[in-house]
């Protein structure tokens, strides 16, 4: 099962991917997904997907230089603001234009690869006979 | 027992099994430059008719360090063949091309990055459809670089730094040809994705690169070809440099390199363009030959000029090559081993040189190595494919030419123009690289060479 479907976000992205285009049903998607917090702590969707095991931290390595600092600050703030029981102040928060995915498209494609692995793996292979 | 009749059978065997040499002979020497040059979908191919059940098909570029605008792409360039595609990811290409049984291979020279596969015959279009995959739709991603391409790098840059000839080598060409040819070729680790990627779309454009095959069906090869590479561009984008080069201009000079794993030092010359151009010239690689310094006969030092000279040093080895490429060529004289015997080697090549060039060579010598360079020339044309590089060049920058007219030039080689060509050398401007302990290593003054 892929991992970053895991969690409160599935819903919302399930929601929110297929119909993309229609204003009504982004506006409720956006409406979930800052119901769920997460944005007032500053944080964004792909921050919320378990980090630990191997296709996440192999995601992570995959990330420039400066989307992993943006993320790890990101966290800490988050952090931060939990264990204080403060929120970000409104124009600090994230916006939903902000909240986009940096990381699952890493993890979606190292899925891929390794289903291809597996596939390739248990390959039976026969060749065509010569005409 | 041996029958009357048998006993005549085998004999007219025999004379008939001398004949059929013969006539193969003759056949051989003309099968062996039956080239095919023809365009499919603006893309020009280059066949070589030879029977048998494997092919071997290779995209040439016209992207080699020569034409980079930023150090590392062709390297980059040539390491991204066979990775990520818009369709497959590579771990999908290594395993189907496993399947068939075949083998690929990419590399990079100084003026041509190619990547190719050998392959059985009937596996052609899958080779055809993946080289315009790898040419049209490769994904370059940094991780790629990080994960896969720097460690190779690292190993390759590693190997290149601990090699004092390689150095010698790699310096005196860009002594010699400054910038363009003189491009280093050393690897360079910490490339940049979105520069490779760009080089990638001004290398590979129909009119920058060319397929060179062996063994494989001319007509067929066009068919896929024409399928397959319709979509790429046929130019590059105007935003990007062009990859145009200056024509290479001769400069020569002395550079002095410290290193402490061994030492080198290569002394080189003007040499011939390649021997499919038009200025070939065909005494430049019989001075090659003639210079030698390798052994043809294992075991022995051998007989040439040069070899002369590691007879009498033991533990230096010489080694002359006559490295061409499309407008020009590098004469060059390789001598490695320890500092002091290379010092003492180095003096008594440049006099043998000398001796050789201004005085006339023997007689004996240069028969010796017309008939060298005669053989040399002709087994490289055995080959599959001699010199994939050179070959998929001469198709993109110029009408390819069959290698009949050099193969003819160098068995018609007279002994006056090699005696003439050894002369021009000696009075021309030298290029001398001396890398390793420069306390020992001789200057170009006192090896007597020009610079």
């Amino acid at each position: 099962m892929p991992l970053f479907t895991k969690g409160y976000t599935a819903f919302t992205r399930a929601v929110a991917k297929p119909v993309a285009n229609s204003s009504l049903l982004t506006s409720m998607a956006n409406a979930i997904q800052s119901a769920a917090g997460y944005r007032a702590l500053g944080l964004r969707a792909d921050d919320l997907i378990p980090e630990e095991n191997e296709v996440v931290q192999k995601a992570l390595s995959r990330l420039s230089p400066q989307e992993h600092y943006d993320r790890v600050f990101r966290l800490r703030r988050g952090f931060q603001l939990s264990l204080a029981h403060h929120l970000l102040p409104p124009h600090e928060q994230t916006k939903p234009e902000e909240d986009i995915c940096y990381l699952s498209p890493y993890i979606a494609e190292i899925e891929a690869e390794n289903q291809e692995r597996e596939d390739l793996d248990a390959v039976i292979v026969e060749r065509k006979a010569k005409s | 027992m041996l029958s009357r009749a048998t006993l005549r059978s085998s004999t007219s065997a025999v004379s008939c099994l001398r004949c059929t040499q013969r006539r193969s002979y003759a056949a051989a020497s003309s099968a062996s430059v039956n080239y095919e040059a023809s365009e499919a979908a603006g893309t020009k191919l280059i066949s070589k008719n030879i029977p048998g059940p494997t092919s071997t098909l290779a995209l040439v570029a016209k992207a080699g360090t020569r034409y980079q605008w930023l150090p590392g792409l062709s390297e980059g360039l040539a390491n991204f063949a066979f990775k990520n595609t818009q369709k497959r990811f590579a771990v999908r290409i290594v395993r189907e091309t496993e399947l068939l049984g075949s083998q690929f291979f990419a590399n990079r020279t100084r003026e041509a990055v190619v990547f190719g596969a050998k392959f059985m015959r009937e596996d052609l279009p899958y080779f055809v459809e993946l080289f315009a995959e790898i040419a049209s739709e490769t994904k370059y991603q940094q991780y790629m670089i990080d994960e896969v391409i720097n460690p190779t790098i690292d190993a390759s840059a590693h190997k290149f730094f601990a090699s004092p000839a390689q150095i010698a080598l790699e310096t005196a060409h860009s002594v010699a040809f400054h910038r363009g040819l003189g491009n280093s070729t050393y690897p360079i680790p910490h490339l940049v994705a979105e520069e490779v990627e760009a080089y990638a779309a001004a290398a590979y454009t129909k009119s920058n690169i060319a397929l060179v095959s062996a063994g494989v069906d001319p007509s067929e090869l066009s068919k896929w070809t024409g399928e397959f590479f319709k979509s790429l561009p046929s130019s590059a984008p105007s935003s990007l440099p062009s990859l145009d080069a200056v024509k290479s201009k001769y400069y020569g000079g002395e550079t002095r390199v410290a290193h402490t794993g061994g030492n080198a030092i290569v002394i080189a010359f003007p040499g011939t363009s390649l021997s499919r151009g038009s200025a070939y010239k065909p005494e430049i690689d019989a001075l090659a030959t003639l210079l030698g310094g390798q052994p043809s006969i294992k075991w022995s030092a051998g007989t040439s000029v040069l070899s002369k000279v590691v007879a009498a040093n033991p533990g230096v080895s010489i080694s002359t090559n006559s490295t061409q490429y499309t407008d020009t060529g590098l004469l060059n004289i390789t001598i490695s081993g320890p500092a002091k015997v290379v010092a003492k080697a180095a003096k008594e090549a440049a006099a043998a040189i000398k001796s050789a060039s201004e005085g006339s060579p023997a007689a004996e010598d240069v028969k010796k190595a017309l008939a060298q360079a005669k053989f040399k020339a002709f087994d490289a044309e055995t080959a599959d494919i001699p010199a994939i590089d050179l070959i998929g060049l001469s198709a993109i920058t110029g009408t390819v030419q069959t290698s009949e007219e050099s193969l003819k030039a160098i068995a018609g080689l007279k002994e006056s123009a090699l005696k003439s060509a050894a002369k021009g050398l000696f009075s021309g401007k030298a290029t001398v690289v001396a890398v390793g302990d420069l306390s020992e290593l001789p200057y170009a003054e006192e090896l007597g060479l020009n610079v």
